[in-house]
């Protein structure tokens, strides 16, 4: 019986599944609600996407939401260091776009240096995590009480271009789509089910 | 208006906490600590850290986040720091020079109450926690000066509250010594004694491209609007040296100085990787490159 039977028959198909699975189980190890990681990545795409950032960047946006709370499975005993071992869970993981590990380490650092693991600031932050904590806060919150967050963050710790984004794709009036991981930007020759097991068993030993 | 530096220097304590431990490197001393949130980061997961800065603000913030294992700021003692004390005379015209594009009367009034107000807190660890909220407070104005739609309006007393509560959120002890000091690059490194040596040197020509929020808050720390950094930068190892080479001859002669230290990191850009490569191994190191990107380059070398 195949482990995911939804998957196609390409092994990246297959090895996005798995990947989305462990984004599901650090959502549930996280304390979030079932679909979190998946709305705020289809957000952050979203944005990046409008800011016609380059595919490879994009693609890392959309895993890097997906993986946002995977260093819980590994690691949940202090929550400030979960993007610290997610990122190094994520750089074993050769089949993932250039620029995904960074994401996850630095998508909960806030503009104004209040964030972590390492209270960044500012434009040492990467454009991508400041697209994925701005996605973040809109999936935390619901309609007005999102835009409410979002505006009073501005410059605090949201960055002002990344809420810029986001208010140009409300004017669109597009819907929030959860994503779909992005398979076919995954590295065909590196979608290794069994090291990607033996990496997660090695961090949590 | 002051246009803000797109780019700020990173320095991740993450980062160089993954190579301490694979150097079983236990203390590290940091001469260009800069504000010191990374040496905080390295101090709550074990590390013994010794801070050092040529500027006294950063000085300040390290003995509120990295010097200091217990102390706090109370909500009555933060809003004593926030806001004018009834029936009080404050110099209040101290900042006033500052008005204009980027501060309104109003800001220029507050940064002189409050550089009154955190110099009678009862220690210099709450000083030091007091002065972090207050950076984070001028940060967002001078922002808010380039981008005045993006941002909303708030209270200064407010903003001020909630930035100096979260900074005691970052107190934290490891049971060990952790230091900080006001001086130059070289007394650090011969004052302290470590597994292992950070250098984070600014950028050649560093004094003339420094942000403004930088050099404003030390103004602001000296209670002096019309301080500048050259004089200060002047009197420094990495002064104000013209030159590619007289630049190179500085860090060579920090290396030479730090030879006590078993490791040195030093972070250095992609560009200028090679050159300090060289120099590293030319003082006998065994060297080791960690690039997570091209403006964060650690060069890790063993004696």
């Amino acid at each position: 019986m195949a482990l995911f039977p939804q998957a196609g028959a390409d092994p990246r198909q297959r090895f996005a599944q798995m990947l989305a699975f462990y984004g599901a189980l650090g959502d549930a190890a996280s304390g979030y609600p079932h679909g979190f990681g998946r709305r705020k990545a289809g957000i952050a795409v979203a944005l990046a996407t409008l800011a016609e950032v380059d595919e490879t960047t994009r693609d890392a946006v959309g895993f890097a939401g997906l993986l946002h709370a995977v260093g819980a499975i590994v690691h949940h005993e202090e929550p400030l260091d979960a993007p610290v071992y997610g990122a190094r869970l994520c750089e074993r993981i050769a089949a993932l776009p250039p620029g995904t590990a960074e994401l996850v380490r630095t998508q909960s650092e806030a503009w104004d240096g209040t964030g972590f693991p390492d209270q960044l600031r500012w434009h040492a932050i990467p454009f991508g995590a400041q697209l994925l904590l701005l996605a973040h806060t809109v999936s935390t919150w619901n309609g007005d009480e999102a835009l409410e967050r979002v505006n009073a963050e501005s410059g605090r710790s949201l960055s002002p271009a990344a809420v810029a984004l986001y208010a140009q794709w409300l004017r669109r009036g597009d819907d929030i789509t959860p994503l779909e991981p992005p398979w076919s930007a995954l590295d065909p020759t590196a979608c290794d089910a069994v090291a990607l097991l033996a990496a997660i068993t090695e961090q949590i030993g | 208006m002051q246009q803000l530096v797109r780019r700020a220097r990173c320095v991740r304590g993450s980062r160089i906490l993954e190579i301490l431990q694979r150097y079983d490197a236990r203390s590290l001393a940091d001469p260009f600590m800069g504000l010191p949130t990374h040496l905080n980061y390295l101090k709550r997961h074990g590390i013994a850290v010794h801070g050092g800065d040529l500027l006294s603000w950063p000085v300040c913030v390290g003995k509120g986040l990295i010097a200091n294992d217990l102390t706090l700021l109370r909500d009555d003692e933060t809003a004593a720091i926030v806001e004018a004390h009834p029936g009080r005379i404050y110099s209040g015209e101290r900042f006033m020079s500052w008005e204009g594009a980027s501060l309104s009367e109003e800001h220029c009034t507050y940064l002189g109450v409050w550089r009154e107000n955190v110099r009678e807190l009862r220690s210099e660890a709450q000083t030091g926690l007091a002065v972090l909220g207050l950076w984070r407070v001028f940060c967002y104005w001078l922002q808010k000066a380039e981008e005045p739609d993006a941002m909303e309006d708030i209270a200064p007393a407010e903003l001020a509250w909630h930035y100096v509560r979260q900074a005691s959120q970052w107190v934290a002890t490891n049971g060990r010594r952790n230091t900080v000091r006001c001086a130059d690059a070289a007394a650090t490194i011969e004052a302290c004694n470590a597994d292992a040596l950070l250098l984070a040197p600014p950028a050649r020509g560093g004094h003339r491209s420094i942000d403004p929020r930088i050099w404003m808050w030390e103004a602001w720390w000296r209670g002096n609007p019309a301080f500048t950094l050259e004089q200060l930068y002047a009197e420094s190892t990495f002064g104000t040296h013209p030159s590619e080479n007289e630049y190179t001859s500085a860090l060579k002669r920090l290396i030479e100085k730090a030879v006590k230290y078993p490791l040195i990191l030093l972070l250095t850009t992609s560009p200028h990787a090679p050159e300090v490569e060289s120099l590293l191994r030319n003082s006998g190191r065994t060297v080791e490159t960690v690039v997570p990107s091209p403006e964060e380059v650690y060069i890790a070398a063993k004696r």
